[in-house]
């Protein structure tokens, strides 16, 4: 199944946990998930850029002076708002789907 | 495709539509993501070589992440329709309008005056899905809201340049015309070849224009009649073929010319009727038109892209 969900928020909440550069992102979105999400991890950079314009995360080199800077990024306090209204809206949907749903996965439909 | 070979597309795919120093900033930050994937695959087992692949293709299509690039750059994935569109509506716009300000003469161009608003039609319409492939979005609305809005303009020109008791002056364009059909039709019943080698008219099934517009409109081309400039031996076989229905046309036509261009106006209210009207029709038309083709491209668009993306997917 392809479901596109809202990268910025799944973004936004695993930078809550502590800055990351953009490798550490996809991994810990792919961990977190268990697997179940999966990152193209050419399109997460455009969404980093996009989050650091709107001034929801800040983003500096490290580790210049050695053979693999790495760019890290940061949540603001702007991004952790952010991330709030987005998460309420997201358990809002699940919440009302959820309510539609059957508790378990049944094997036959009656017919 | 190593790593190397993927930053050198994705610096290929995004040209100049970047700064040079931002695109370095990019790439160095993407080469930092692939060495860092490369070490974790190679931790697990692989040789440097696959590992390396492995890490590249993670970052799925290179075209498709400078596109992203690009757009993201140039905020064209946020930017609001309106801004984006705020060179192109306006001049699609100019081009729907632009028939109504050519002068008969360049009808002979291309063949016939709707040819030339097919032309212009197909025109207009394709800088919009142009624009609409590039940007992916919804630009139908402001698109609409801008033609509409020119020919508005044009309409209430028409009305300021004229005061509604102001009868209509005979317009030399129809007179003209009326004047060389009624000697080609003459010289047809006699049994010669026609005169009228220049611009004819043919009469269609238009219905006369409502509105009195003095500006360049009726003056230069009476629109609900098809002209076409003819060579001569075209004249011959059109009046082969029309000559009956044109002499037996030709003096209700002269009544419908002669009524429009003798003393007949329009007092305000029938002005602002006739303005909501084109108002609401060119709204709504546009406005359908363009959504769907803007559907069309959007659908298209996202087809393509989902084939090569690699985005967030629930496994």
């Amino acid at each position: 199944m392809r479901l596109q969900t809202d990268t910025k928020a799944i973004v936004l909440s695993v930078l809550r946990d502590g800055p990351k550069h953009g490798y550490a992102i996809a991994k810990a979105v792919r961990e977190t998930s268990a697997g179940m999400l999966k990152l193209g991890e050419g399109q997460l950079y455009p969404t980093l850029y996009s989050l650091e314009e709107e001034g929801w995360v800040v983003a500096e080199w490290e580790g210049e002076e050695t053979d693999q800077p790495r760019r890290v990024y940061r949540i603001t306090e702007s991004g952790c708002k952010e991330l709030e209204q987005r998460a309420r809206r997201w358990h809002d949907f699940v919440a009302g789907v959820n309510r539609l749903m059957p508790d378990e996965p049944r094997p036959e439909v009656a017919r | 495709m190593s790593g190397q070979q993927f930053l050198a597309e994705v610096r290929e795919q995004v040209g100049h539509q970047i700064p040079a120093d931002v695109v370095e900033s990019r790439l160095r930050e993407l080469r930092s993501h692939i060495d860092l994937a490369t070490e974790a695959y190679v931790e697990l087992g692989d040789d440097r070589v696959g590992a390396e692949s492995q890490a590249v293709r993670a970052m799925g299509d290179p075209r498709l992440l400078a596109d992203d690039l690009i757009r993201q750059f140039h905020r064209t994935d946020r930017a609001s329709a309106w801004r984006l569109c705020r060179w192109t509506a306006p001049l699609i716009a100019l081009i729907a309008v632009a028939p109504a300000f050519l002068l008969p003469s360049w009808a002979g161009l291309v063949g016939s005056f709707e040819q030339i608003i097919q032309i212009l039609t197909i025109l207009a319409v394709t800088i919009f899905m142009c624009h609409v492939a590039v940007t992916r979005r919804w630009l139908f609305l402001p698109v609409s809201v801008w033609s509409t809005g020119v020919a508005v303009l044009c309409v209430l020109l028409s009305f300021l340049s004229t005061p509604p008791s102001h009868p209509n002056s005979p317009n030399p364009v129809f007179i003209e015309g009326l004047s060389k059909e009624r000697t080609a039709i003459q010289a047809w019943q006699a049994g010669m070849p026609p005169t009228s080698l220049g611009p004819i008219e043919v009469p269609s099934s238009g219905v006369l224009t409502l509105l009195y517009v003095p500006f360049p409109i009726p003056q230069r081309y009476p629109s609900s009649y098809m002209m076409k400039a003819m060579t001569p031996d075209e004249a011959k076989a059109a009046w082969a073929t029309y000559g009956r229905a044109c002499a037996e046309a030709f003096p209700q036509k002269e009544r419908e010319v002669m009524a429009m261009v003798e003393g007949k106006s329009y007092s305000w209210p029938e002005r602002w009727g006739a303005l909501a009207r084109i108002t609401l029709i060119t709204f709504a038309l546009s406005g359908f038109v363009l959504g769907v083709f803007n559907a069309m491209v959007l659908w298209i668009v996202s087809r393509a892209r989902r084939r090569r993306a690699a985005r967030i997917t629930v496994s």
